[in-house]
């Protein structure tokens, strides 16, 4: 396996292997953000609700969130390239959220959960927050940054081999809607 | 041998002005332009040509490539883009 098969694996293997993998770790995902108390409201972003969550709340949220991000990325696809496939789209969002879901074990550690939560208290109050919560929260910041950019790479990568997209302009319309899902997605689940 | 297409000096596309009957030796001279295939690199030749092995089918030569599909069908739509200037 080359460098380039590990930051675009949609190059080079089956689609039907590759939605496989997904689906394996979106079932994963579920069991992870219901250990860890985190729900995915939108494609790369996880919240910590107040309120207690039932397996199936995580799982109704996560599956909304990322069929939202899925039907979007697909009417989108197909403005830049009619051709585009949905298996290739639903791939993109699948396998990308990969690196997310493996880093989901840090962030149920009852430890960094308490870190977590004392910083967003702490929110507007520096002052109050803990050294070493803080010290806590940079440290797995920093372990879970390498995958979340992965994660992107995975994203973009997923996205043009899906519409074969190579205008500047739909890059960046790419990264504005992309934007916009995260967002609305948040604002909605 | 390989056939050259593009011009070793400014990279303009060649013209044939001579062929030859290797039977017996008439030459025929003049300036005829190369076909529209022949005019692209050997590699995208002999991908159109496997494309035409494979019965036309992107899955088949995706398979016999290790490729996904997407890559392939990505591939020969560069290869159409690419044909499609060469024709004007």
């Amino acid at each position: 396996m080359t460098w380039k098969t590990i930051f675009n694996p949609f190059e080079k293997f089956d689609e039907k292997h590759m939605l496989t993998l997904g689906i394996i770790f979106f079932i994963i995902n579920i069991f992870g953000c219901f250990y860890a108390g985190l729900i995915n409201d939108s494609i790369f972003h996880l919240s910590m609700p107040d309120d207690e969550q039932t397996i199936w709340d995580v799982s109704r949220i996560n599956f909304l969130s990322y069929i939202f991000a899925m039907i979007v990325l697909l009417v989108f696809s197909k403005f830049i390239n009619r051709k585009a496939r949905i298996i290739d789209i639903i791939n993109t969002v699948l396998v990308s959220q990969i690196p997310l879901i493996i880093a989901m074990p840090m962030m149920g550690l009852p430890f960094y959960k308490a870190a977590l939560s004392s910083v967003a208290r702490g929110e507007g109050n520096p002052a109050n927050v803990e050294m070493l919560d803080l010290i806590i929260v940079a440290v797995g910041g920093c372990a879970t940054l390498p995958l979340l950019v992965y994660s992107f790479v995975l994203y973009f990568n997923g996205f043009k081999t899906a519409t074969n997209v190579k205008k500047w302009q739909h890059i960046v319309a790419f990264a504005v809607t992309s934007l916009l899902i995260t967002i609305t997605s948040q604002a909605i689940f | 041998m390989k056939l050259p297409t593009v011009c070793p000096s400014c990279d303009h596309t060649l013209n044939v002005s001579q062929m030859k009957c290797p039977s017996c030796a008439t030459q025929v001279n003049g300036d005829y332009e190369l076909p529209v295939l022949l005019k692209l690199s050997r590699d995208d030749q002999d991908f159109i040509l496997n494309f035409f092995l494979s019965s036309g089918s992107i899955k088949e030569m995706a398979k016999q490539a290790e490729l996904s599909y997407p890559t392939m069908r990505n591939k020969m739509d560069d290869l159409i883009e690419k044909v499609k200037k060469l024709q004007k």
